[in-house]
Parts: C-alpha cells; structure tokens; sequence
C-alpha cells in the first residue's frame, strides 16, 4: 500500500517534468500534438496523486504505524474521522492535501476550458505545471509522507514482527484540533489558496498568448470568486473555532497564523473588484495582473508561513536540521520557488505591457472607475501594513538574530483608518455613475442615504452619552477609539441605505413591469445575480464592521469567586450558581476519553432566568496535568454572556467563574452568512424564471 | 482627470502618513527574551516583552482554586537560568511541562514575571515529543 503511495508521487513528478517540457513545445511550436501530450499529463498527474492520497488515508485508518506520519498525527483510539483529519494535520501530510486539491482544480480547469480557451493552455498549463512540480518535489524528496518510521534503535517498524507492530500507538492528533470546526477550517483555506492558482495561471496564460478574446475571463472570475469565498469562510471558521475553544473571549488576535490567510483575502478581494472592471470596461489590466500575482504568492505564503512553524516557532530556522546546508532547507525551497514566479511573471508583464495599457481613459474623478482605483489603492495598503507586520519580524530576526512580533498595538492604528475608508468607498462605487461624475447624480442618490447615516451617527453618540454606557471620561480615555466607532456606525448606515435604496428601485421596476409582488422581491437576485449577489456580500461585511466595532471597543470582562446558593452580577446578567459537580477525578483514564467539573449557572436579566449554563474543564487522557476550557456562551444577538469556569476549590465547594460580555459578536457569524449567501448568488448561474 | 491623481494622492500620502506617525507609544514593538538574555539586559526589565523558554518540568503550581498558576520559564541553552512567572487567567489547552512557552508580561519590582498572555507552541506543528517505539532512544526516527 504505502510503495504504491510513493511510487505514485515519484510517478506524478516525473509526469510533472514531462508536461513543463510539452507545454514549452506547445508554446513556441504551437502544435497541438504537445498540447495533447500536456492535458494527459494533467490528469495524469491528477489520477496519480489523489491515489497517493487515499494511500495514506488507508495507512492512517488501519493504523500502519510503519509510517512515521501514521505514528505522529494518529494513535490507535482516535475516532475514525479525527483520522482522515490527520491527513492535514502535519506539514506533509498537508502538502499532500494542497497538491491533490491542485491537481484536481487544474484537471478541471482544463477541461472545462478544453474548447473555448484552448489557445492559452500552453502557458496557462505551463505556470499549474510548475506549482504542481513544485509541490511534488517536496513530497518526493523533503517532506514525503511515506517516510518510513525507525525506532530508537535506528531499525524500519516495518520490520517487525506482526505480533510486535500490534504493541505500538501513535502520538496522535493535538485534542485541540479535535474538533469539528478545526476539521473544516483548514480544507476550506486551502481550497481558498489553491484556487487562486487557477486565474493566476489564466490570466498569465491569457498575457502570454496575447488573447484578445475573452471568453477565458468568465472562467477566471468564477475560480477568483470560489477561493475568495472558501479562503473567507475558512477565515472566520477559525475565528469562530478560537472564539469558543480558547477561553480567551476573542476571535482574532492579528496572529501571524491569521494574517497568513487574510493577506491572500485582502488582495484576492481587490482583485475581484478591478477585474470586474476589466469585465466591463477593459481597464486596469495592469492592476488585475498584479493583484493576481500578489494573490498567487501571498497563498504560497500564507501555506509555507502556516505550515511551516517559522512565525509560531521561535526557532524556526533552527527546527531543521543545521546540517542541512542553507540552499536545501525548506524555507530557503519555498522562498525560492516564490521568487521563481515573481521573475517569470515579471519578465511576460514587462514583455507584454503594451497590452496592460487601459483601453480607455477614465473620464472623471467621480466616475464609478475612479471609486475603483481608489478602493484598490486603499485595499494595497491594508495589505501592505499586514505583510509588513507579518514579515518584518522575519527579517528583523536574521539580521540581529533577535526576535519581535507585532500585535494589535502595531495593526490597529494603521488599519481601521484605511478599513473605515475601504467601507466608505464600497457604498459610493455602488452608486456611482460609470464614466462621469457629477454633483447631480450623487446627490439625488445620495440625499437619502446620508440622511441615513448623520441621523445614525446621531442617534448612537446621544445614545451613549445619555443612556450612561459611555461618560466623557471614558471618551477622552481614548478618543480615537470610539471616534472610529461612531463613524464606523454611520458609513454603515449610510452604506446599507445605499443597498436598500438601490434594491427598492430595482424591486419598483419590476413591479412597474406588472410582476406579482413575491416575484419583484426576488427580480433583483434573478435578473442580475452578480450585482445583487454583490450587495449581499456588502451587507454582511457591514455586519462584520458593527460587530468586530462594538465587540471590540465595548467588551467587559468579570471575575467571581462563587459557592453553590451564591447569585453575583456580571454586568447586566446575575448569575446564580446551583452546584459545582464534578467526575470522578482519580488518574485512571483507561475507560474514559475524558473527566470534567463543572459549575450550573442559572443566568437571569432582572427576573427573568434567560439561560442555563455550564462552563467546563476537561481533563483529557492525552493532558491529565492542565485541563481545558470548555466555555459556555448564552449568544444573543445584541450581546453574547460568555462564561468560563477560571478556578475551582473542590474542597471549599467553590468556584472562581470568569466571565466576558461581548456584545454583538453574534453579528459576525451573520455577517458569515451573507457573505457566503451573497457570494453563492453571484457565482452560481440562475437561470432567468 | 487630474483630480483623480489627486485623491489616489491623498491616499497614498495619508496611508504612508499614518503607517509611520502610527510607531510612536502604545505601537512599540515586543521583543522576545530567553531567560538569559533578560537577566543581562537590565535596561529592558521593566519594560513589556515576551519572555520565551521552556516550561521548566516540576516548576508548575496552581493555588488551590486553581486561578493562580506559577511556574518557571527556563532556558533553552542553558537550563540553570529559570524566571519565576505568575499568572492568572485562562490557561492554553496544550499548556504543558517540557513545552515551549512565550510569555507575554512585564517584572514586577519582587523579582517575579507577572504574565499577561501565554501562547504555548501548538505541538503538531512540530516534530513530536513523544517517544518512539521500541524504548530504546527518544524517537528522532529521521531528520525531515
């Protein structure tokens, strides 16, 4: 099993090797015989490397610890599922997983550009040729999955005998990724990264063949528009992940481990919008093909930063082996291969840049092409400022082998400025004019909307200041703070005003046209679902604002010590605490996963009990020493009551219960939601009723 | 359409403008100091840095309600240099003895850090600690 395993990946390597040749044949002969050669390859490659995968899926279900990933990321008592999750569990079994999900996106991609695109293939095969190769290099020579496991004494568990491979457990999975959304979070980014790959080799593909056809772009917006919204969700899974298993009351914390899939989010967004100019307008070519890079190598990042341990670890160049010379570590691999695509895409951007020139010239300031590029200017910076703070510990270390990082104090200040402006832009661009400005148009369209927003803002600073959750004192305690969230508070208004305002027009239009009242309301989203579909996303990013504002600026957090009988006030909740309860806690884990204690809360607002909670810690078999958090959240959507069990005194009966309020974070989830709702509108064809 | 050079102008002067004037108090950067290197630079004791080591086997103690937890962070390279650590708060799930720990705090004036924030190195993604088969050595099978 595991040799058919290596065998496939030696095999696909080399069928990797051959394509890149036939796909330079096909570029410079132009005979489709090459082409022919090159599309067999890919699925070759494709058909070879997911029976790879299913091997080393088969070795982590039957518990072949001969393999020495088996035995560091499985143990014979995991459930089944938390197996297979094994699978991307570790360094090369992930990479395993991010070379199939190309190899299958690529085999798809040619195949649905078979007939109509043909013409860009040879090179558009050739840049999925080169990052499939480079992959499989890895798996081949220096994180290959099937290395097999020695013991201590230097001897192959696979020569043992049967009866004494019986007696041999793996590590297993960390228990922190035990969990179910940690098992979908990180497919969901790595479909995300992968699938940038796809447009990245198109639209290169398309500047190297110098297409001037373009159909291709249809194909490349709805793969542009797939990552986006799996690396999105995969995004905030994580957050939501942290926010219920750390204890921490948080969700993002400007982790480097997070910045690595919000950086490719932040420019594949920007991408999206100035290609749909391209679309429609033939402009900003340029911008599109650089975007489309950054996204391209901000994956490859994001994958070797996250994998990798580099940031996490605070030896990072030093977890390899200091034997390996330099030029073969596997940071110095990746990085190279980065530099690899940023040279080739450079040299076909500079030979070709006659054909990045704008067909049109924009006409004025305060057109809808305009809003565009300042929306893509701000978005470069936000990215920026992120790459910046991820990257420069980095640097920072191997010049003075000494080591920093950058939190919230270093992102925040720089970032909300530029995220109120890149929300500001959203709603204007979508009312804007296309080519000319005009006082005239904006104001008629606008009137309404900033009435909207000034009567919001209003209301929310009076609201503050009178209803007493906010004093001047606290203001002049950090002013900026909650400047930016009155005037986070009134663009969103403003903003949201602006959809509705757009979407009732719509809604009247149909109505006009003699449509019934339930198939108006749906008119928009069936007649043009890429523009309503994008309204959608707009308004769940307007919720993910209000609720990152007011979860941010507004959290409280408690702590109380309590016995059974006991009712404290948390803020606007009194808590009574029933029992503190526990399992039996002697160490012997041998029937039992795992033994909790735990506190009954009973939550009242005023009179009224408003829920029944129970914070947790856990004691794992795998960590008998520290037990873990287990939080319990009563979420509404106003304010979430989280409440954790910080101390306990079995002795005493009591317990100490900590406790945050955070209001709004509900708002985020939502957010989610219509961002993946608004983003399956857009992509999905609908057929007009 | 020079106006529109103008505001793409603005922009990038009030992004560039921001990024820098924004480096000045709070926006510090931490520093990471292994045991060692905190005790020779003296001039950084009281500021705010990460502290970096190992959870020093034996050290961990948590008050009887279990709220307080103290315990050394010892070095790397050189493990007769330990810093004694207090913290109170929630606990990572993967905080363990033997592990690498990152402290984020300051000193207080009795010679102990007080801890603000732990981030322990989530283990699988890294080599293993745990040992190999067969008992007779620590487990390093292969060096990927």
């Amino acid at each position: 099993m595991n040799s058919i395993g290596n065998y496939a990946l030696f095999i696909a390597h080399g069928l990797a090797i051959w394509g890149l040749v036939a796909s330079f044949m096909a570029y410079r002969s132009r005979d489709e015989r090459y082409l022919d050669s090159v599309i067999r390859s890919i699925y070759g490659i494709c058909g070879l490397v997911v029976l790879a995968v299913l091997a080393l899926v088969a070795a982590l279900l039957r518990n072949d610890f001969t393999l020495k990933y088996v035995w560091e990321y499985s143990r014979r008592s995991q459930p089944a599922i938390y197996k297979v999750t094994a699978l991307w569990g570790g360094m090369s079994g992930s990479m395993l997983f991010w070379c199939m999900l190309l190899a299958v996106f690529s085999a798809l991609a040619v195949t649905f550009n078979r007939r109509n695109n043909l013409r860009l293939l040879p090179f558009t095969s050739f840049l999925l040729l080169l990052t499939l190769g480079f992959f499989l290099f890895l798996l081949n020579f220096k994180i290959n999955p099937f290395e097999p496991l020695k013991d201590g004494a230097g001897q192959l568990l696979s020569s043992y005998s049967p009866q004494a491979l019986k007696d041999v457990d793996g590590n297993g999975l960390n228990p922190l990724l035990q969990n179910v959304y940690m098992a979908i979070h990180p497919p969901m980014l790595y479909l995300g990264y992968v699938g940038f790959t796809i447009p990245f080799a198109f639209i290169m593909g398309a500047l190297a063949h110098r297409e001037r056809n373009t159909f291709w772009m249809k194909s490349a917006r709805n793969w542009a528009m797939f990552s986006w919204l799996t690396l999105g969700i995969g995004i905030l899974l994580g957050g939501f992940w942290a926010y219920i298993e750390l204890g921490w009351g948080g969700y993002w914390a400007w982790d480097p481990v997070e910045n690595a899939s919000f950086m490719p989010w932040l420019t594949g967004t920007a991408f999206l919008h100035s290609f749909l100019m391209q679309e429609k307008r033939g402009i900003y070519r340029f911008w599109n093909v650089a975007f489309i890079v950054t996204t391209f190598l901000l994956s490859i990042y994001g994958t070797f930063l996250t994998r990798s341990g580099i940031l996490q670890s605070v030896h990072a160049f030093g977890q390899e082996d200091p034997s390996v010379p330099v030029y073969l570590r596997l940071s110095t691999i990746f990085l190279g291969f980065m530099a690899l695509m940023l040279v080739v895409s450079a040299v076909f951007i500079w030979r070709r840049r006659a054909l990045l020139k704008s067909g049109q010239k924009l006409e004025s300031a305060g057109s809808r092409e305009a809003l565009f590029f300042y929306g893509n200017l701000l978005m470069a910076f936000f990215t920026f400022v992120v790459v910046f703070g991820v990257s420069s510990p980095i640097f920072y270390r191997m010049i003075t082998h000494k080591e920093l990082s950058h939190g919230p104090e270093f992102y925040n200040p720089r970032v909300l400025p530029i995220a109120l402006a890149i929300l500001l832009v959203m709603g204007l661009a979508s009312v804007a004019p296309w080519r000319r400005g005009g006082w005239e148009s904006y104001r008629k369209q606008l009137f309404l909307p900033f009435l909207a927003g000034l009567s919001a803002l209003a209301a929310s600073v009076v609201a503050f200041f009178m209803g007493g959750s906010l004093s001047t004192k606290d203001f002049s305690g950090r002013p900026l703070t909650y400047i930016y969230l009155f005037a986070c508070v009134g663009i969103s208004f403003f903003v949201a005003a602006i959809i509705v305002e757009e979407y009732t027009r719509t809604v009247r239009h149909a109505l006009s046209r003699g449509l019934t009242v339930p198939r108006s309301l749906a008119a928009p989203f069936l007649e043009n679902p890429r523009r309503y579909g994008g309204y959608l996303v707009h308004i769940g990013i307007i919720c993910l604002f209000l609720g990152i504002a007011f979860s941010s600026t507004f959290q409280t957090q408690y702590q109380e010590s309590m016995r059974p009988g006991d009712a404290v006030r948390f803020g606007p909740y009194t808590v009574r605490m029933e029992r503190l309860e526990h399992d039996n806690l002697d160490r012997n884990f041998s029937s039992v996963n795992e033994k909790r204690i735990w506190a009954d809360l009973l939550v009242y607002r005023g009179e009224k009990m408003v829920a029944y909670l129970q914070p947790m810690r856990v004691f794992y078999a795998s960590n008998p020493e520290q037990p873990t958090y287990e939080v319990a959240i009563h979420s509404r959507p106003m304010r979430d009551f989280y409440t954790l069990l910080a101390g306990y005194d079995l002795k005493d009966n009591s317990a100490i219960i900590g406790a945050f309020v955070n209001p709004m974070v509900a708002w985020l989830w939502l957010g989610g939601f219509f961002v993946l709702v608004g983003g399956l509108t857009a992509l999905v064809p609908m057929r007009r009723v | 359409m020079k106006v529109k050079w103008t505001v793409g102008l603005i922009i990038v002067v009030g992004a560039l403008a921001l990024f820098f004037l924004s480096s000045t108090g709070n926006s510090k950067p931490v520093y990471y100091y292994s045991p060692t290197e905190f005790h020779a630079d003296t001039a950084k004791q009281r500021d705010r840095v990460k502290l970096k080591g190992i959870i020093q086997p034996g050290s961990v103690k948590t008050s009887q309600n279990h709220l307080d937890l103290w315990f050394n962070v010892q070095d790397e390279k050189d493990p007769s240099k330990t810093i004694p650590v207090h913290y109170q708060g929630a606990i990572p799930d993967a905080f363990q003895e033997g592990l690498q720990i990152v402290v984020d705090g300051r000193m207080d004036g009795q010679g102990t850090f007080q801890g603000r924030e732990l981030i322990v190195k989530c283990p699988s993604k890294y080599e293993s600690k745990g040992k190999a088969p067969g008992a007779a050595g620590d487990g390093k099978g292969s060096n990927e």
